[in-house]
């Protein structure tokens, strides 16, 4: 399959008044066309920041400091801000966590819809309320012509969102990224989102990355799974070899976070204990170790590099080396 | 990079935690004076208010001259070595009446600042923290006051207690606090429903204690910055009041009395004219630009 | 644990929020944010809340506590109605009751360091001064799993999750009896939720904790509670025992509810049918009668908009409130 989307040893940095706080410090990945990639993570991960720079929508104080971004073979770290004008909404587009702020609250929502479309589709101004109407059914929206007429305050969060998903698609976009798309969302509304993601990924083909800290969301919708932590990559896996074979301590741990649903008994969770590193002075060897419970010398001194376990599936962890001591994941969630 | 088998040692649990570093303390106000001092018109705003200030306490000390005695030998000389600023028509000293009038400007811009400070501070308090039919009366009665002309009040009282520096105090903080309790109030209203007032409330913090203890506290930003900018504005009324007539008389001299006899003489003595005026400038300027840095430096979308 | 006393009895407890319009504060309508709720909590139990927003289960939490005066119906805690008790008879109960709230930035006073927010109920209450109120607030912060240096910092310095434990450590300097946990978890990170969750249930086995805990995560409502209870629009729609809801759920709603969860297990997620509710929670304002979930309700007939559903037991310690059973 053709890559779509390639990312080389990605380093983005924000410079503030205590110093350099290094985000992303080297984040390789890549999505075929037509994929769906999860990105897990806690907040400070640098999961926002890698897509961020992607967008290369990162505010003043944030730099791209190193590495390459292929999009459809085009380098968009060397792209200049007019070209990434025609990139973002046209070829790929983003939809946010929060549908409250997401939308300017003085304009109309058909108004806020047909921008786009009237900026990068060259259509008029009844081409673009048409395509818009079209888009807003096809999220689920009912009667699209008179709620295009409302404005935002008049929906809802649910509504919102699926306006922001309409407004993301409505140029066709190659690349769909989703950030948090449901968080701020009760669960019933986001099924509702979640079945319309996989809905739309098989009606129209678009690739799509969602960013999430939940494990429930990606193993429903993604075909893949990058795990980040303290600004780097740390396992990446086809999504059942994650959940079932999975080779990175932390991501055991967010497994063994949230409580099993097979279990009628009471079982005491496994957290991480402590906190994420602060990126202002990241550990120096794996930035897990400080709260990992298998931490090795080595680990306190040297990164881990990307160890190869299986087809697509690589673990940044000592433990993987074949020096390092034998640990299975002590979570277990394939056999009942 | 050479792997060797001892380095695959387990490490204990307080060795790899000790990797934890945690960033150094910084308060509110020290990341606030952190941004204030990035801001240069600021910062010479703020030394420029406190150097005057200085002068006018210790000008009594340091002063070369009497402000009141007249000599009409040295009437209306120009800028010399002996009178930096000259003299006006009755000899005085001009430098000397700049630095007493510096006295009473600054003391008209601090005292009425102050009982802005209590006063507004206090009254917004309680009309926001209370809301319903106590906030509706008493912001009426705000609303009320609002409608009278400050000029009204101002010759009311000198019939009352004759012209002077008290009258003019009186007039202006009679005026002035009005707006600090608005801002007071609004900011209140949208900090009274949020979680930490109602943490408080569950554990029992009785209505004074909420309001002075975790409401004010939390307004502190617009509080200092409506401050500082009353401040300059209370010195240019007073100047102004002064200056047709209704203000501080003679022999003392605020900065708008100073100005208003000098323009009589105007077109033959500017010198007598400058002086005054560039002093107000000056002070209002320094206490604006003061006031704009603090704006900038204390709102909280500014932090990162 | 607590040979099943009743601490808390909610009985029939009515929250309206009058809406007013006009130059005369005229009241046009009433959002009725929590209509007609009952359930008891037994000592040393937890009664899990849950719902979508807008279901008043928050407004349900902070009734209980008097944040907001009861429109109706009594709130027993330890065999006194509270419900209608002024705020200075309240003063003991405020030892008795604590909340943990939901923003773990917004629930913190900011300008204050973290000693004296935590040290805030010693003061209030003048319970203790100087040497004592500082080990005291040194023992609490250790005993959420914080460092007594960190009693001089600013709330600003901390994560999410250290400042939901700060938040904790105040709740817990009363010496509480009963708290209610308004969402404490829903806006950490995954692995800090699981942290957060470990320390409320070690916290109530070592005092003998009561906890109402509201939530829309399900699955950790399952994780922590007892006993769990669904609201919808203002009305409690199901409770039951925790395992026996979630293995046998009654009310649609709760069908629905549950089938929504997103299960972090591909197999199972790839197998199971959801039944994806249409639509949205209506407006709480001036509700029409009968049922309140039978807009979106594929079972529903004639009687559920004319009748509204009671409560009842349909065996076992389960309630459900549905035209159906």
């Amino acid at each position: 399959m053709e890559k779509l989307l390639q990312v080389n040893d990605l380093k983005t940095s924000f410079f503030t008044h205590v110093g350099e706080v290094k985000a992303v410090r080297g984040v390789s990945f890549y999505l075929d066309k037509g994929e769906a990639l999860g990105i897990v993570g806690e907040s400070g991960s640098g999961k926002s920041i890698t897509m961020m720079s992607i967008m290369k929508l990162l505010s003043d104080n944030g730099k791209i400091i190193n590495g390459d971004i292929y999009f459809e073979g085009k380098n968009l770290v060397k792209a200049d801000e007019g070209e990434m004008e025609k990139i973002r909404g046209n070829d790929i587009s983003m939809i946010f966590q929060d549908p409250m702020t997401s939308l300017n609250p003085v304009l109309k929502i058909g108004d806020q819809i047909t921008e786009p479309i009237i900026k990068h589709k060259n259509m008029n101004k009844a081409e673009a309320y048409k395509r818009a109407a079209h888009m807003l059914s096809l999220v689920g929206i009912p009667s699209p012509e008179d709620r295009m007429k409302q404005y935002p305050h008049e929906f809802s969060g649910g509504m919102r969102q699926r306006v922001m998903i309409a407004m993301a698609l409505s140029c066709d976009p190659k690349l769909l990224i989703a950030d948090e798309p449901t968080t701020a969302l009760d669960v019933t509304i986001q099924a509702q989102i979640l079945e319309l993601m996989k809905e739309l990924r098989e009606k129209i083909n678009t690739s799509i990355i969602l960013i999430t800290h939940d494990l429930g969301v990606v193993a429903d919708v993604c075909s893949r799974i990058n795990v980040m932590y303290g600004g780097l990559l740390v396992e990446t896996a086809n999504t059942d070899d994650l959940f079932y074979d999975s080779r990175h301590p932390y991501t055991w741990g967010l497994l063994g976070s949230v409580p099993n649903p097979n279990t009628l008994i009471r079982e005491r969770l496994k957290p991480i204990e402590g906190q994420p590193p602060d990126l202002l002075n990241p550990p120096k060897g794996c930035p897990f170790a400080p709260r990992c419970e298998y931490t090795m010398k080595i680990c306190m001194t040297d990164r881990p590099p990307m160890f190869e376990i299986g087809e697509n599936h690589k673990a940044a962890c000592w433990l993987n080396h074949k020096d390092a001591p034998k640990v299975s994941s002590p979570f277990k969630r394939g056999d009942k | 990079m050479e792997v060797t088998k001892d380095m695959f040692e387990k490490v204990p649990k307080e060795e790899r935690q000790s990797l934890n570093i945690m960033r150094p303390s910084e308060t509110f106000l020290k990341d606030s004076y952190r941004r204030l001092k990035k801001n240069k018109l600021a910062m010479a705003g703020l030394y420029f208010v406190i150097f005057i200030t200085i002068i006018a306490i210790i000008t009594p000390w340091i002063s070369p001259y009497s402000y009141s005695a007249q000599d009409f030998n040295l009437s209306n000389v120009g800028p010399t070595k002996l009178h930096w600023f000259g003299t006006d028509q009755f000899g005085r000293d001009i430098f000397t009446r700049v630095l007493y009038g510096a006295r009473i400007s600054l003391t008209v811009g601090y005292v009425v600042s102050l009982l802005n400070l209590t006063f507004g501070v206090l009254y917004g308090g309680i009309s926001g923290f209370f809301g319903g039919k106590v906030d509706n009366i008493m912001m009426r009665i705000v609303d009320v006051l609002y409608s009278i002309p400050m000029m009204i009040y101002v010759i009311l009282l000198m019939l009352i207690l004759g012209a002077g520096l008290p009258s003019i105090l009186i007039a202006l903080s009679l005026s002035y606090w009005l707006s600090m309790a608005r801002i007071v109030r609004a900011e209140i209203l949208s900090l009274k429903e949020q979680e930490f007032v109602l943490a408080a409330k569950t554990l029992g913090a009785s209505n004074w204690r909420i309001i002075l203890r975790h409401l004010i506290p939390n307004c502190m930003g617009p509080i200092i910055v409506t401050l500082t900018l009353s401040v300059p504005s209370a010195i240019f009324t007073e100047s102004f009041l002064s200056f047709i007539g209704l203000g501080i008389s003679a022999p003392k001299a605020s900065w708008g009395s100073l100005a208003s006899d000098a323009m009589e003489s105007f077109m033959i003595y500017p010198y007598q004219l400058l002086f005054p005026s560039l002093a107000i400038c000056l002070t209002v300027l320094a206490f604006n630009f003061l006031g704009d840095g603090l704006r900038d430096a204390l709102d909280p979308k500014m932090r990162k | 644990m607590g040979e099943n006393k009743k601490l808390i009895e909610i009985n029939n407890l009515k929250k309206y929020f009058p809406i007013k319009k006009g130059i005369l504060n005229k009241t046009t309508s009433l959002v009725k944010a929590v209509d007609s709720v009952s359930f008891t909590i037994n000592k040393g139990e937890t009664l899990g809340l849950v719902g979508e927003s807008g279901c008043g289960k928050t407004t349900c939490g902070r009734t209980i506590i008097k944040l907001y005066e009861p429109t109706d119906g009594q709130i027993i805690y330890d065999g006194v109605d509270i419900a209608k008790l002024s705020n200075k008879e309240m003063v003991p109960y405020r030892k008795k009751m604590q909340m943990i709230f939901q923003d773990p930035y917004a629930s913190l006073d900011s300008r204050m360091t973290v000693g004296d927010i935590v040290g805030e109920a010693i003061d209030i209450h003048k319970l203790m001064s100087g040497k004592e109120r500082s080990e005291r607030i040194h023992y609490l912060l250790e005993r959420v799993g914080l460092n007594s240096e960190h009693a001089n910092r600013y709330p600003h310095e901390f994560s999410g999750g250290q400042r939901q434990r700060i938040g904790i450590a105040r709740a817990l300097a009363v010496q509480p009896e009963f708290i209610i946990c308004d969402e404490p978890i829903s806006a950490l990170d995954v692995s800090i939720q699981a942290q957060v969750v470990n320390m409320l249930e070690d916290l109530q086995s070592d005092f003998g904790l009561t906890y109402l805990f509201i939530a829309h995560d399900l699955s950790m409502v399952k994780h922590i509670s007892n006993k769990v209870g669904v609201m919808y629009l203002g009305v409690m729609m199901e409770v039951a025992e925790s395992n026996e809801l979630y293995t046998h759920p009654m009310h649609p709603y709760t069908q629905a509810l549950l089938s929504a969860i997103p299960v972090p297990d591909p197999k199972i997620t790839r197998g199971k049918k959801r039944i994806v509710l249409e639509g949205e929670i209506p407006s709480p304002i001036d509700p029409p009668p009968g049922c309140r979930f039978k807009g979106r309700c594929k079972f529903a007939k004639p009687i559920c908009s004319e009748i509204t559903p009671e409560l009842k037991d349909i065996g076992s310690g389960h309630f459900v409130a549905c035209h159906l059973y």
